[in-house]
């Protein structure tokens, strides 16, 4: 009985904390996505002969996201049926755009102008592999080069 | 090429969905799920117990540590064994041999135990004023043997704890548990199961005796007691005894059973044994 009021309790902490946490981030994400638009960004490996680069340096943003108790649950639910596991989505979709917003900073602060050749990666960095026991962690890493152009 | 920034569409990536409703929904489908298979496995444990063999029951027994000694049997032991042999044999649907166990014990209480064991707690036979009386309680033991309910009980169980450790991970080892069934369980069987127990006893009670007398003593005992904590034990695993004797009197009344004197029975080695 003393197990389940735990479990509970922790299934309602992670949703109501998930939850407040999740729209006030989603927030700051566009705040600062707009308030960073001028760089640009893109997926280009060449540089156009037309600009003038006086100086290009790699750049990356990263950012480690875990789970809260409620989306675990959530999630081991989904695991038995199979389907969407819309709990994850949105946090990876935070995750990504934090990384890029993260490594648009880095440019911004190096004097850059744009970010080529734009690459994000995720991997796993949770605990022991095959251990159900493991919380779900990620990090996604977003990396470029950055061009000061003249 | 022009540069412009536009706004991320959103909604593609993160489409909208209210969470809650999604797990709640996954987990009500869980539940009916596990509820499921519960009374799916129930009923195939109930189907299995018909087919087990006494040999197999036997092993089960063993493998639950329930105390099956029939060469050491008490004085008194002895004599409960022979009533109970002679009663079981008026009874074809009993599978196998049964032997009675008298615990030391003031609870008030009998349990049919896997492996055909008949445990009696010297509390009940401290209670029996005739020999009529306890070939009732054993022929009702008799009865749950041969309805099977003893591994009916005990199948149910071993359902409810395989689902237990699957879902809840296996916080206590299958085999340990099985050491404490016998504890956890009580052996509690259904309403039906003890009427239908009660009916066979006082059937088995008349045939042994030509007449039903001393089937209802027992209750009328119990319900005379039933505020007093050594009775409590009863209770536990026995519906309330009024119900019973009202039963079991419509019954006599309507088989058109006599009601003659009892034969007297006293305890002498085990009331010595157990004090």
């Amino acid at each position: 009985m003393f197990d389940l009021i735990v479990f509970l309790s922790l299934i309602l902490l992670g949703y109501v904390f998930g939850r407040a946490n999740e729209a006030s981030h989603y927030k700051s994400i566009r705040n600062r996505e707009r308030a960073s638009r001028r760089m640009e960004i893109n997926c280009n490996k060449a540089i156009d002969p037309a600009w003038n680069v006086v100086a290009a340096s790699l750049v990356t943003g990263s950012t480690a996201v875990s789970v809260d108790y409620f989306k675990r649950v959530a999630a081991s639910l989904r695991n038995l049926f199979g389907g969407r596991v819309s709990a994850y989505e949105t946090l990876l979709d935070r995750a990504r755009r934090e990384a890029v917003l993260r490594m648009k900073e880095e440019a911004r602060k190096l004097g850059a102008t744009m970010v080529i050749n734009v690459r994000i990666e995720t991997s796993s960095i949770s605990g022991a592999k095959g251990n159900n026991q493991s919380i779900a962690c990620v990090e996604v890493l977003a990396s470029g080069t950055a061009l000061k152009i003249r | 090429m022009k540069y412009t920034y536009r706004e991320a569409p959103e909604g593609i990536n993160n489409p909208p969905t209210n969470h809650l409703a999604e797990a709640l929904a996954l987990a009500g489908g869980l539940f009916v799920l596990v509820v499921g298979v519960f009374f799916a496995l129930g009923w195939a444990a109930d189907r299995l117990v018909d087919r087990l063999s006494p040999e197999a029951e036997g092993r089960l027994a063993a493998m639950i540590s329930i105390p099956v000694d029939a060469s050491r049997q008490t004085p008194d032991e002895r004599e409960v064994q022979e009533l109970l042999d002679r009663l079981a044999r008026l009874l074809p649907a009993v599978k196998g041999p049964l032997r009675a166990k008298i615990a030391c014990s003031a609870e008030v209480n009998a349990v049919a135990l896997p492996g055909g064991t008949v445990l009696v707690f010297s509390g009940l036979i401290s209670r029996m004023r005739s020999e009529n009386e306890l070939a009732m309680v054993l022929g009702h033991e008799i009865g749950h043997f041969a309805a099977r309910d003893h591994l009916k009980g005990l199948g149910r169980t071993l359902v409810i704890m395989a689902l237990t450790t699957s879902l809840f991970g296996n916080q206590q080892g299958l085999p340990a548990s099985l050491q404490n069934l016998v504890g956890i369980t009580s052996f509690r069987f259904s309403r039906a199961q003890e009427e239908a127990a009660d009916r066979v006893g006082a059937r088995l009670v008349n045939e042994l005796y030509g007449h039903a007398g001393g089937v209802v003593d027992f209750f009328r005992t119990m319900d005379a007691e039933a505020h007093q904590s050594e009775a409590s034990a009863w209770f536990s695993t026995h519906p309330a005894s009024e119900k019973r004797v009202e039963l079991l009197e419509k019954m006599v009344a309507g088989e058109g059973w006599k009601l003659q004197a009892v034969k007297p029975y006293s305890d002498r080695e085990c009331a010595e044994r157990c004090r």
